[in-house]
């Protein structure tokens, strides 16, 4: 506890600042003030391009997968996590969107790749609010989409025959009608 | 940045947070699309993430002298043709079944009140088809062309006795059928308002947030008057929500005004004017004020329910 010294609210003062200032940018070989206290504490974390993050263990704390294995171990600042499906870039993406209380605006900025790799992240990560947000952000992007956006969003290839598709077409008239623009 | 592709179990997840109008545009993406959507097991996940209430208001319009609904019908119109009067439609969540009533009457005046009906039951997707259940247990000429439905019951406002002329409240009951035990109960109206002139008061039960609610209009008072059954079934639970001055209202005697929902603190009213426009007002439970806004030009006829999108079939 090296801020003991100081009084409760200069320490809450100088977390701010620092959150600030962490802020959208990748915490590489910060090892400086990991652990001072429970909560600033952080987690090393290394990603599928092998970069080392250092990420705040508040964070940390919605990984279920991490904090499972956490439990069971003696956690020190060598600790370190590998999470081997999920990039230094989308890893990012997930603090900033934690910090950011799932704030839908900030999906939004999101391209349809990163939504999806977040997906896949979060599931792999055991992240459940994360997992939430993000499924009904993508179902809120094709929700008013096209078939043909829907099949190029989801990689997935036409196999009905053009009599088939139309038939479908004709029985599901009405929920074509007020379709956006690809 | 590679192309990203989902696991079956993640494309659910999504499309389980659609709306029934987009998935049955996609059915039309890919055969494998289209079975995941008409999976059973997914059909049943989309109904419980669908949103649990939200109140639609439906409205006919004149068109090339059709009635146009605003709202797309359901397939369950084709069966309805075919059958006979007063149609009500609920979910057993017991048996996980969709049943349909239905009640005939005769009007015959040799006929006694409670003996001169019919309720047959059927439920969707079995193969018993129509029950005979017992009789409808009051006056089924005054009941309304279709129930309301309320938390696995199906309920009716109606009176005991069918041979008087001049009604009041006491002589009003709310009828349930449970969907689950298949039985019919009564609950009598508050106790507070017996004696009150069900002819000029005309009371009208309805689901206000997720609690059955008296509605009418007192007359003596000028007042538009909410009650709510707290503890479904029990007569001592009725609790006055609001008691609302009709002038606070309206600023025109219409002929039509009624409550929509309540949202938050608000009860939602609509109303229709004498040129036949629709207005909503919005009355502040707790401040008092009101808040109305024009949302519709000639309408015909109006409506509210109270339904859930679904992707449940209603064949066998």
């Amino acid at each position: 506890m090296a801020e003991r010294g100081e009084s409760s609210e200069a320490v809450m003062l100088k977390k701010t600042e620092e959150e600030k200032l962490r802020k959208g940018k990748m915490i590489v070989g910060d090892e400086s003030k990991a652990g001072y206290e429970e909560e600033g504490k952080k987690v090393k974390l290394v990603t599928s391009d092998g970069v080392t993050m250092e990420v705040e263990i508040s964070i940390v704390k919605e990984m279920e997968i991490i904090q499972t294995f956490i439990g069971a171990t003696d956690t020190d600042d060598s600790f370190i996590f590998p999470i081997s499906n999920v990039s230094s870039h989308i890893l990012n993406q997930i603090i900033e969107l934690v910090k950011g209380e799932y704030d839908q605006e900030l999906a939004k900025k999101l391209s349809h790749d990163e939504l999806k790799e977040i997906l896949v992240a979060a599931n792999y990560l055991n992240m459940k609010t994360l997992f939430h947000f993000i499924a009904t952000a993508i179902a809120n992007v094709i929700q008013n989409k096209s078939v043909e956006f829907v099949r190029d969003f989801f990689g997935i290839v036409n196999d009905f025959t053009e009599e088939e598709e139309a038939e479908l077409r004709k029985t599901n008239a009405w929920a074509f009608e007020g379709v956006d623009e690809d | 940045m590679e192309e990203t592709t989902l696991s079956k179990d993640l494309i659910l997840e999504i499309l389980s947070w659609l709306p029934v109008k987009s998935l049955l545009r996609f059915t039309s993406v890919s055969e494998w699309f289209q079975r995941l959507i008409s999976d059973p097991t997914f059909v049943k996940l989309h109904l419980q993430r669908a949103s649990k209430h939200s109140n639609f208001l439906i409205i006919l319009k004149r068109q090339d002298d059709r009635l146009v609904p605003q709202e797309q019908n359901f397939k369950f119109q084709d069966l309805l043709s075919e059958l006979l009067k007063w149609m009500m439609f609920g979910y057993d969540d017991r048996s996980d079944t969709y049943k349909v009533m239905t009640i005939i009457s005769y009007l015959h005046p040799t006929c006694q009140v409670q003996s001169c009906n019919e309720v047959k039951i059927y439920t969707i997707s079995s193969n018993d088809g129509w029950r005979t259940m017992e009789k409808f247990p009051a006056n089924t000429s005054f009941v309304p062309d279709y129930g309301k439905y309320f938390n696995g019951n199906i309920i009716w406002l109606t009176t005991e006795e069918s041979d008087q002329s001049q009604y009041t409240f006491n002589d009003f009951v709310v009828v349930f059928f449970d969907l689950r035990t298949e039985i019919f109960n009564k609950v009598l109206l508050p106790q507070n308002l017996e004696g009150v002139d069900a002819n000029i008061n005309i009371p009208e039960i309805m689901v206000l947030d997720d609690f059955v609610s008296l509605v009418f209009k007192d007359f003596a008072t000028n007042t538009f008057v909410v009650w709510q059954m707290k503890n479904f079934g029990n007569r001592d639970s009725w609790t006055l929500l609001v008691n609302i001055d009709v002038d606070v209202l309206q600023t025109e005697p219409v002929p039509f005004l009624k409550p929509l929902c309540i949202q938050d603190r608000f009860l939602v009213f609509y109303q229709l004017t004498i040129e036949n426009q629709m207005h909503v007002i919005w009355y502040d439970m707790r401040e008092g004020e009101v808040a109305r806004r024009r949302i519709s030009t000639e309408v015909f006829s109006v409506w509210v329910e109270d339904y859930i999108p679904s992707l449940q079939s209603l064949g066998a």
